[in-house]
């Protein structure tokens, strides 16, 4: 299959791009010379407490425990609730977690402080409930997509629930839900800037420090490198999901 | 091999099956039939307990299969259906080897089966086993659907309406090869169908329902000379005589014809000329053409004066009697010679023979069906 080459080829470049990115990031002193050039009047045009790279691997890490939380309750969840036992509560979890998605991530983040304090905790908590829906929702689309034809040959086949499973309604659910999946890192990717409020780190942190006194050299500094991850990170999750087979 | 004894089965207040007690002996091939809702898929899928029966038993092989662990009694039991029952997601061999994978076969071996299947099913394998049913026309999957439920040999082939997908000329194609497959394997099929030719022109013995209920379990010519009610009368149809006609073939009602070699003098032809209206005219065997005797006089020769005759002006020996009897219509001819695929002329058929083989016997017209 030429196309499926071609995707791995894609998701390869673009895992390369991202590698490169963080190259970019390490150039501390060049990011200085090009915002002190394009913002000369600025005295401070790069955050210097923490260097760019060890925010941005913050930021990664942030993202990263979210969307491993995301993918560790959204897909077991959307599973749940096509199997026998969970279809009932379906709509109601379905409306819990759009609901999740409904509120901004700073009033989530505003909620969660009362509770969990500052730092990290409160932080996963919003990202959590903010990438949510996609995955679950996905997932859900996916299996119920699944053709009760084909599900009914599998079974006529000899398969159990578990062959069935695995053999059948996975492999067919994958592209949808891979798509859930691209959208909520992309999500969480861009959503954790507002970490910093609550006094995590990440990319955030320039950004919000540059908003606070004004200075659109430090909102870019940490502004651009989010972009740069989350279109990066799009665009191998896109090849990912042109690999899963065709429903 | 397969009984249903009692068996009913209620979905909320509807009952779909209503008391069948069926046998399906061994090696036959068994179609039910009926109108839409009449509960021939509903007793198909009992026999594999994608349905459970409210009431009776169903007996595999002796056995009751409500006390059969369902996977494993599923994997011994072909199952075709549809041709959307392939999964898309599969290449061609890894539909065929679903079934062998999950008995745990080594690789090696399934894929030699699968080839070995493909090959039986008339797709060659080196072209289509890596394949995606995607890229298969509706014929090719339903083989395709056939190869994988013969996967591993089952006795026991189960059949959801196999040729329903596909258009009339793949389908009398398909159907065609099925019944060779099935006259070398002698499996105990059980088909689902709701087209009465398909059923007459498969089945050992059809089983027609109605209401949940079995109007007539009977071989296809009983079933068609003696329909046992309103009902079936008219379910089989009004034409039920010339459906009749497609389960017989030509091969089995042809006498044999009067030929003369091309080659054969005109004294030798007129002879044989005062004896029979016309004469065929073979060259080796092969039929290439007719002659009477006033063509013969005129033309001096019989090289010069028989009349050519085309490939369709022909049946051949596996035709079906009906398919013979349309083509004397159409070429307004009460005589057909018939020749095997290299040409050489076997026999003919006349118009006759078939009008007095379809003669009715015992049942007159208009006689009551009784049990």
């Amino acid at each position: 299959m030429r196309r499926r080459t071609r995707a791995w080829l894609g998701f390869g470049a673009s895992l390369a791009l991202l590698g490169l990115a963080f190259l970019l990031f390490a150039q501390q002193d060049a990011w200085a010379a090009v915002l002190a050039r394009l913002f000369p009047q600025q005295r401070t045009v790069v955050f210097e407490r923490t260097s760019l790279l060890a925010l941005a691997w913050q930021h990664v890490a942030i993202v990263g425990a979210s969307l491993g939380l995301i993918l560790a309750i959204g897909l077991p969840l959307g599973v749940w609730l096509t199997r026998a036992s969970g279809r009932p509560f379906l709509a109601l979890v379905s409306s819990l977690v759009s609901a999740g998605q409904a509120f901004p991530p700073v009033a989530v983040l505003a909620l969660a402080l009362p509770f969990f304090g500052f730092g990290a905790r409160p932080t996963l908590i919003a990202l959590v409930a903010y990438g949510l829906l996609p995955v679950t929702s996905n997932t859900v689309a996916g299996l119920r997509a699944v053709p009760s034809d084909l599900k009914e040959a599998g079974r006529g086949l000899g398969m159990g629930p578990g062959a069935l499973f695995w053999r059948v309604e996975v492999p067919l659910a994958l592209r949808t839900v891979l798509a859930g999946v691209r959208v909520s890192a992309v999500y969480t990717l861009g959503t954790a800037t507002v970490a910093p409020i609550i006094g995590a780190g990440g990319l955030g942190v320039p950004i919000i420090a540059g908003l606070a006194v004004g200075n659109l050299a430090l909102v870019l500094q940490g502004a651009v490198p989010v972009a740069l991850l989350a279109v990066l990170t799009d665009l191998a999750l896109g090849r990912l999901v042109a690999l899963a087979p065709e429903a | 091999m397969i009984r249903f004894e009692s068996v009913s089965k209620r979905f909320g207040d509807v009952l779909a099956v209503d008391d069948v007690t069926l046998h399906v002996p061994e090696g036959e091939l068994v179609v039910l039939i009926g109108p839409s809702g009449c509960g021939k898929t509903t007793c198909l899928k009992m026999i594999n307990r994608l349905v459970e029966p409210s009431a009776g038993r169903v007996l595999v092989n002796g056995r009751d299969v409500a006390h059969e662990d369902p996977q494993a009694l599923r994997r011994g039991i072909g199952y075709v259906i549809q041709s959307v029952g392939l999964f898309p997601h599969l290449s061609v061999k890894q539909n065929v080897q679903v079934v062998p994978s999950l008995l745990g076969w080594p690789e090696r071996e399934s894929a030699r089966r699968a080839d070995e299947l493909l090959a039986a099913v008339g797709l060659e394998p080196a072209t289509y086993r890596d394949r995606y049913p995607r890229e298969l026309s509706g014929g090719q999957q339903q083989r395709v659907g056939v190869a994988r439920a013969l996967a591993v040999d089952p006795p026991i082939l189960l059949m959801d309406e196999p040729f329903g997908a596909v258009d009339p000329l793949t389908r009398e194609r398909l159907q065609d090869e099925f019944l060779e497959l099935q006259q070398r394997l002698r499996k105990t099929v059980v088909l689902v169908t709701h087209d009465i030719r398909e059923a007459v022109k498969l089945a050992d013995r059809v089983c027609l329902m109605n209401g949940g209920r079995i109007e007539q379990y009977a071989t296809p010519e009983e079933l068609l000379r003696r329909p046992r009610n309103r009902f079936v009368r008219q379910f089989v149809g009004s034409d039920r005589a010339l459906t009749r006609l497609s389960r017989i073939r030509v091969s089995a009602v042809m006498e044999s014809a009067a030929a003369l070699d091309v080659r054969a003098s005109v004294e030798a032809a007129e002879a044989a000329l005062a004896t029979n209206v016309s004469l065929y005219v073979t060259e080796d065997g092969a039929l290439v053409g007719w002659l009477m005797l006033p063509a013969l006089r005129e033309a001096g020769s019989v090289q010069e004066g028989y009349t050519p005759l085309a490939p369709h002006q022909a049946l051949t020996p596996s035709d079906d009697v009906r398919e013979a009897l349309s083509r004397m219509l159409e070429l307004g001819v009460a005589n057909l010679p018939v020749v095997e695929r290299s040409g050489r002329l076997v026999g003919q058929l006349g118009l006759e023979d078939v009008v007095t083989m379809t003669a009715p016997t015992e049942d007159a017209p208009g006689a009551a069906g009784g049990a």
